[in-house]
């Protein structure tokens, strides 16, 4: 007796035929041809593997027991719900004593590939190899920033003006500009990244003015002094937020703040898009 | 009668002054304050900050803030206490033209003076806001230590910020004349000034007819109020390093803010027995999480931090006196000037070394702001009694054999005055001597400044000590020193008048002056714009609230119509004025708004 024979029930094992067994069933049998699937997935005709009874039509009584045996996810199946075949609901037939595919060895993050069945050995092989060595040397040193907790570092992807354009033309100007600095640091004649700066730099000025409006309003505090240091905010904006006195008007607060006036502005209109600050 | 003001020009805090209805005030700045930080500064935009809005800054922009520029005003380039600046300024200082310092601001160079003629104008323009007039003359003081360069830098100062000095007194003598307004005493009295940047105790000799002699004088200009609230932020610092691991010192705001807060902490310790230093949000770990900053400071903990500082203003003390020759029971009064004699350990030291209790009277930031108002108000008023005559501040003499100083006037000799002594030559046959002529105390020449130097020729040949010559000093009223020089023999003489230096020609001086009127001049134009913009802004709002309502009900008669294209109009011509921040254009649409406003209440009253 084939020991890969596992069409026999083993000793032990109850067989029984009682319908309400039915439920007791892993899954329903798919509407489709699974076989056909699974061979359109992993490509190639599938290996012939004793004891694998072949695809039964869907007056065929199925043969008792069946297992999977395309790899280390293999296991016994109860012998009797698996044997039974279900007409499905296209009427195709469904294999019987099949595994669900559940159990097929199929990685998920390979692109999808042309069915060829030429290439069984050669894809099988780079799958192995796909999943098993390790990544490049870039997508390591990503790998190893994030096991750190660290964030991706950015000097590690330089910065474009395709990027930089990208953001102008989304509308995002903040972005655009880190970019544009960013391109400035690498070539300060870089004249593009210059015009892109300034012109992302006043287009976020008007926006900010805008939501705090004139410079010669006075901002307030609305936060009780002993629940400020509750409120969720850096210590650059816990500066700015120390400099509003009641009394200065928010052009003294920017000529006071000793930070570019556009980091003043964005960090006084968040104050006031939070309701921290006030104005009068 | 023509306003004098008179100005307490400090090295950390200045204060103006102004008799009224025959009572000398302080003048209160816009934010209601009587004192005004002596600091300016350039912003990254291009924008002047003088006085409080200086300060706030003076750390995150430490590189374009000028703070103590009184400690360099009229100082040699080559001077010490100019090349202690050069090494511990956080501000550059560079060397000028004639042997002057250049303060350099964003990349832009200014002139001690010129510094200082920003300060001073900022005090004019309080003075000029309050009285509603503008203001041309000032008596403006100086410390008693300061020499003829000194004082003439002052008054450069004051002519660029376009003020007339009429007269430069000793910061001491304003505080005892402030002392002794309105009393006619006659005592031997010590002003204790300790202020923010400096310490100096004077003795003086109040005596009849309005003299103040300035017996002696000595201090430390590197010893004041800062050193104290730099003791707090040491304790602040170290205190949160050993709680968090992270020197503070590192970011400048949070340095900013410690700052703030020592000096306001160290303030509120003079009447309440411990204080909580609160700053949250202070700066961010390496996790990124916001620390903060909470610590309670006690008044024996600032005692304890500040003791040496106050031992050694004591040390002065005894010293001066002993260099005065004069014993503590010879001091009949003891004046406290300067904010930091507000500290209740410092009354308590001063009190303790000389014996006596100091005199609270005053109030410590403003009494020689004061003092300096009533000797202007003396000056311009012919029937004010106290007079202040003004004194030589420092001996006058010439450099003789061996680089000895031989003293011709003495230190407090009242002007007008002049003094004769006969010298001879000290080697055979010399037919030339040079007259150095100095001003200072010390015995040695090369410790004593040197005002100017001329050369007597045409002596007989004979041996050493036959020939004789005459040197006479005089000083004017003004304050003008001449030396003359004369053979006895032959009856040739030579002279030279010697006028203090700024280290600025009168070009440079006119210059900066010009400069500065164009400021102030764009300054006031700004002012006057924001002032009717904010005016015009309020009635264009309500003439906007009030236009649906107004077109609903006359909407349907042609002078209705047109009234409404008018209006609108008028708040349009409003609108481009104000964008293009022509001040006399706003002003001129405020009538036709103020019109416009009235006849659209009316309308929508009627209905």
């Amino acid at each position: 007796m084939d020991p890969e024979d596992k069409s026999r029930p083993e000793a032990g094992a109850q067989v029984d035929d009682d319908d309400d067994e039915q439920d007791d069933r892993p899954t329903v049998a798919p509407s489709f041809d699974p076989v056909a699937f699974a061979q359109e997935v992993l490509g190639g005709k599938p290996s012939p593997i004793a004891g694998m009874p072949a695809v039964a039509s869907p007056a065929d009584e199925p043969a008792a027991g069946t297992s999977s045996s395309h790899g280390p996810h293999s296991h016994k199946t109860p012998q009797r719900g698996l044997g039974r075949a279900t007409p499905g609901r296209t009427g195709r037939p469904t294999p019987t004593g099949l595994l669900s595919l559940a159990n097929a060895r199929i990685p998920s993050n390979l692109p999808p590939r042309k069915c060829s069945s030429d290439n069984v050995g050669v894809v099988d092989r780079e799958w192995e190899e796909l999943a098993t060595s390790p990544p490049p040397p870039l997508q390591q040193e990503l790998i190893d920033q994030m096991a750190r907790g660290e964030s991706p570092s950015s000097a590690s992807v330089p910065p474009t003006l395709q990027e930089m354009n990208d953001r102008v033309a989304l509308g995002d100007y903040t972005g655009a500009l880190e970019v544009a600095e960013k391109l400035q640091a690498i070539d300060p004649r870089d004249e593009v990244a210059r015009a892109c700066a300034e012109q992302c730099r006043g287009v976020l000025r008007q926006m900010y003015l805008t939501r705090v409006g004139p410079l010669d309003r006075v901002p307030l505090v609305m936060v009780a002094r002993d629940q400020l240091r509750w409120l969720t905010i850096d210590h650059r904006t816990g500066f700015v937020l120390s400099l509003v006195d009641g009394v200065s008007s928010l052009e003294m607060v920017l000529d006071v703040s000793g930070m570019p006036e556009l980091d003043a502005l964005r960090i006084l209109s968040e104050l006031a898009q939070q309701r921290i600050i006030a104005f009068r | 009668m023509e306003k004098v003001i008179g100005i307490d020009l400090g090295t950390t805090n200045s204060c103006v002054a102004i008799v009224e209805n025959g009572t000398p005030v302080v003048i209160p700045n816009r934010g209601g304050y009587k004192t005004t930080p002596s600091m300016v500064a350039v912003t990254e935009a291009g924008k002047r900050l003088v006085g409080h809005i200086a300060k706030r800054q003076a750390i995150t922009n430490a590189e374009n803030t000028v703070y103590a520029a009184k400690r360099l005003i009229g100082r040699k380039w080559n001077s010490p206490q100019v090349k202690n600046a050069v090494a511990t300024s956080s501000y550059r200082i560079v060397e000028g033209p004639h042997n002057d310092r250049r303060i350099v601001l964003r990349d832009k160079e200014f002139s001690v003076p010129e510094i200082s003629a920003m300060v001073l104008q900022e005090m004019k323009v309080i003075a000029e806001d309050y009285l509603g007039e503008t203001v041309s003359k000032a008596v403006v003081t100086v410390p008693a230590y300061f020499n003829d360069n000194q004082r003439q830098a002052t008054k450069d100062a004051g002519e660029i910020a376009g003020l007339d000095v009429i007269r430069i007194i000793n910061e001491p003598t304003a505080a005892a004349l402030s002392y002794g307004f309105g009393r006619n005493i006659e005592k031997t009295v010590a002003v204790y000034d300790f202020g923010g940047g400096t310490f100096d105790i004077s003795i003086l000799e109040i005596g009849a007819h309005g003299v103040f002699k300035v017996i002696a004088t000595a201090g430390d200009t590197f010893l004041g109020g800062e050193d104290i609230d730099a003791r707090i932020i040491d304790w602040l610092v170290s205190g949160f390093k050993e709680e968090h691991g992270i020197d503070l010192r590192q970011d400048r705001m949070a340095l900013q803010r410690l700052k703030d807060a020592a000096e306001k902490a160290k303030c509120e310790l003079s009447s309440v027995r411990e204080t909580e230093v609160n700053l949250p949000f202070i700066i961010s770990s390496g996790r990124n999480e916001a620390l903060h900053l909470q610590r309670t400071l006690t008044r024996q903990t600032l005692e304890e931090l500040s003791d040496d500082l106050i031992e050694r203003t004591v040390d002065i003390c005894k010293q001066t006196l002993e260099d005065a020759k004069l014993g503590k029971d010879e001091i009949e009064e003891v004046v406290l000037v300067g904010g930091m004699t507000r500290m209740p350990k410092i009354q308590q030291s001063v009190q303790g070394f000389f014996e006596k209790e100091p005199n609270k009277g005053v109030h410590p930031d403003e009494v020689v702001a004061l003092g300096a108002a009533i000797q202007g108000a003396a000056l311009v008023d012919d029937k004010q009694e106290m007079v202040l005559l003004d004194v030589t501040p420092h001996a006058l003499g010439i450099m003789t054999f061996g680089s000895y100083f031989e003293e011709l006037i003495p230190q407090n000799t009242t002007v007008p005055t002049h003094r004769t002594k006969i010298f001879t030559t000290s080697r055979d046959h010399q037919t030339a001597v040079k007259i150095l002529v100095m001003q200072g105390e010390s015995q040695r020449a090369e410790e004593n400044e040197l005002l100017g130097e001329f050369i007597l020729t045409g002596l007989r040949r004979a041996p050493k000590g036959q020939v004789e010559i005459e040197v006479t000093f005089e000083i004017s009223a003004d304050g003008i020193v001449s030396v003359r020089a004369k053979d006895l023999e032959t009856g040739l003489e030579q002279s030279i008048q010697v006028t203090a230096t700024s280290g600025l020609t009168k070009e440079e001086v006119k210059t900066m002056m010009d400069n500065a009127k164009d400021d102030l001049v764009d300054r006031r134009s700004s002012e006057e714009f924001e002032a009717a913009k904010q005016e015009a802004e309020k009635l264009i709002g309500e003439i906007e609230k009030l236009f649906p309502q107004v077109q609903q009900i006359v909407a349907s008669s042609d002078f209705g119509r047109d009234a409404i294209e008018k209006a609108k109009a008028i708040v349009d011509k409003a609108r481009t004025a104000i964008e293009r921040k022509d001040a006399a254009a706003v002003k001129e649409q405020i009538e036709g708004l103020t019109r416009t406003h009235r006849m659209f209440k009316g309308v929508v009253a009627k209905t």
